[in-house]
């Protein structure tokens, strides 16, 4: 894995606009960054990535059929008690999951360590998806990447043959925000992949959920919502007034409620509890247990629920290095083995190795100036050596 | 956009500059609707080449029906009366009239107890169209329409604007350009209908998270605000 500094396209704001890659850019900030690539060889990819990447996500179905028969597991996580039946029906039916994204640490040196399981709502899937593979085709074309370059990457071929397989025929309703560009721009995508394999895709606002009173989900005209795609997720949906209905609801949900077990923190220490010692794992327990001082003086404590890096502390020989703010928490924490990313002259470098369905898909690289990975991270494209 | 496939190597001399068939990456991309048209396309109704659709007459008023000709003045009246009794006894109910107004616009509700003692305390849309079949051999349900103008909607469409249509009680979607009374509907809109009014509660999902990214030190995201 190198990073190697190249000069960005003078023009790449205009293939984004002509690629309807409207968020490139967050006040002022750059989110996509092409000054720079990630360079893999073959078998960094297959072997490190994508290899474990397939086995952590066994590992994690044979955590949720634990978990949905254990109710101690589930209020470890915080789970209310209200969403159980609704994840054990959804497990039980073996209700298809779209999709979802590792994150690794990974340096040459060792294997790559699972650091979360972003199972509910991960972004960075179009840019991954679309505008990175059109990155190196262009840069191809141009003669400016090395020639026979190749790229992890089967994100959108794999999503569009997952609709095909597994969404409804009278299709599948999109739900977010609005009036957040970059979760509306991952929509936009999966709705576009959706059409793609043959299915309606209307979008609809996240608050425009309606419940009739027969215990139906509704869209803004009224219409019975078949199969809902949320980009909102599953701990916000159990806590909103209508999460009580979920589970009585004949709507089905992309992704499904059992991912709510995956997209928890607390499966970390679960996982490490299952397979002590698995090399892609970090030692990691919940904050309550005593066996965290195994961790010593250098450590992550991480919210169960949270994301892009808010309220994660990380503490390295007794002193904190880093700790970011936000709104997370209150359920509690978990508490990790330090595996700092890779440090690329002070950037560091998050691997996100994505899942469609049940198997690895392709990769997406974030940088930080910080330790920690948060919002105002940047997205680099990422080559394999030909 | 459609991007041209990846060039295919098969049969090429065995430089060793590319490989037959890159493996590890999707063989071609292509946005049919991200790029370009706009998310708001998205909305509007017919998306499934594969649904059968009905050729309908949407009326906003049974004079309008009968000046048509298009059918005769009976088979309008007949429909007018049939739709007006089907909106007092199917019409969606909603708990309070910004709920109504949220999805079928301002001026689009009415209070309940004006349009039937059964819905006293309620808002209902108020019965802005109907829809009959074009021929008497269709077979089509007679159906009462509502003004379809959800606020999502309205505030996407910018300058380009919305046309916005009708929705059935049943919640299909009814594409309208004002002025043709000819529509194409999909089969299963035309032929679905609301036997049973239903009242409908909204707003029930989206607060935790409003709440959260809203809240805390980080003051937000600027991008996103469910995904991660």
């Amino acid at each position: 894995m190198r990073r190697v500094a190249i000069p960005e396209r003078p023009d790449w704001r205009l293939h984004a606009a002509r690629a309807g890659f409207t968020f490139h850019t967050f006040d002022g900030a750059r989110y996509w960054d092409e000054s720079a690539y990630y360079a893999f060889s073959l078998a960094e990819i297959e072997d490190a990535i994508e290899a474990p990447s397939a086995a952590l996500h066994d590992l994690c179905l044979a955590f949720v059929d634990r978990a949905v028969r254990d109710e101690g597991i589930l209020a470890s996580l915080r789970i209310p008690e209200h969403a159980w039946d609704a994840i054990r029906a959804s497990w039980e039916r073996r209700d298809p999951s779209l999709y979802g994204r590792f994150d690794f640490s990974y340096a040459e040196e060792g294997p790559a360590k699972l650091l979360e399981y972003n199972a509910d709502t991960p972004t960075a899937l179009y840019e991954s998806a679309v505008f990175q593979w059109l990155w190196l085709e262009d840069g191809l074309a141009r003669g400016r990447l090395p020639v026979g370059a190749d790229q992890f990457n089967t994100l959108h071929e794999a999503l569009v043959a997952r609709f095909a397989a597994v969404a409804p025929p009278e299709g599948v309703a999109f739900a977010g925000f609005p009036d957040a560009p970059e979760d509306r721009g991952t929509l936009a995508y999966l709705q576009d992949c959706a059409l793609q394999a043959g299915r309606a895709a209307p979008f609809l606002s996240v608050e425009a959920i309606g419940l009739a009173e027969d215990g139906r989900f509704v869209d803004e005209a009224g219409a019975p919502i078949g199969c809902l795609f949320k980009l909102y997720p599953w701990e916000w949906m159990f806590a909103d007034r209508f999460g009580r209905a979920v589970g009585t609801a004949t709507t089905r949900f992309l992704e499904p409620p059992w991912k709510a077990v995956l997209s928890n923190k607390g499966l970390l220490a679960h996982l490490w509890g299952m397979e002590p010692g698995h090399p892609n794992l970090l030692p990691t327990f919940f904050e309550e247990d005593p066996a965290k001082a195994a961790l010593g003086r250098s450590f992550v404590r991480k919210p169960l629920y949270g994301r892009e890096g808010a309220n994660v502390l990380i503490v390295r020989d007794g002193t904190v290095a880093a700790h970011g703010a936000g709104p997370y928490g209150g359920e509690g924490y978990v508490r990790q083995a330090l595996a700092e990313l890779p440090d690329f002259a002070g950037r560091r470098a998050l691997i996100g190795s994505w899942m469609v369905g049940d198997r690895p898909a392709g990769l997406c690289l974030r940088e930080s100036d910080g330790l920690i990975t948060t919002d105002r991270a940047r997205f680099v494209p990422h080559l394999i050596d030909p | 956009m459609e991007t041209a496939p990846a060039p295919e190597a098969a049969g090429a001399p065995a430089t060793g500059s590319t490989a037959t068939r890159r493996s590890k990456r999707s063989a071609a991309v292509s946005l049919v609707l991200v790029a370009g048209a706009g998310a708001a396309a998205l909305t509007l109704g017919g998306l499934d080449p594969s649904q059968r659709e009905e050729e309908a007459l949407v009326y906003g008023s049974l004079g309008a029906c009968i000046a048509q000709q298009l059918r005769s003045a009976e088979a309008c009246i007949a429909a007018y009366k049939t739709a007006q009794e089907t909106y007092a006894a199917t019409a969606p109910r909603y708990e309070t009239e910004a709920d109504c107004q949220r999805h079928h616009g301002s001026g689009g509700c009415t209070p309940g107890e004006q349009v039937t003692a059964a819905a006293n305390g309620r808002y209902l849309p108020v019965m802005a169209a109907f829809m009959m079949g074009r021929t008497d051999a269709q077979d089509l349900p007679i159906q009462p329409l509502y003004a379809h103008a959800p606020e999502e909607e309205r505030d996407a469409a910018g300058t380009a604007g919305h046309g916005g249509g009708y929705c059935t009680g049943a919640g299909g979607r009814v594409a309208y350009a004002g002025g043709a009374s000819r529509v194409h509907v999909p089969a299963s809109v035309a032929r679905t209908t609301s036997t049973t009014p239903r009242t409908i509660s909204r707003g029930g999902f989206g607060g935790t998270g409003r709440a959260t990214a809203f809240s805390g030190g980080s003051g937000g995201r600027a991008g996103g605000i469910g995904g991660g």
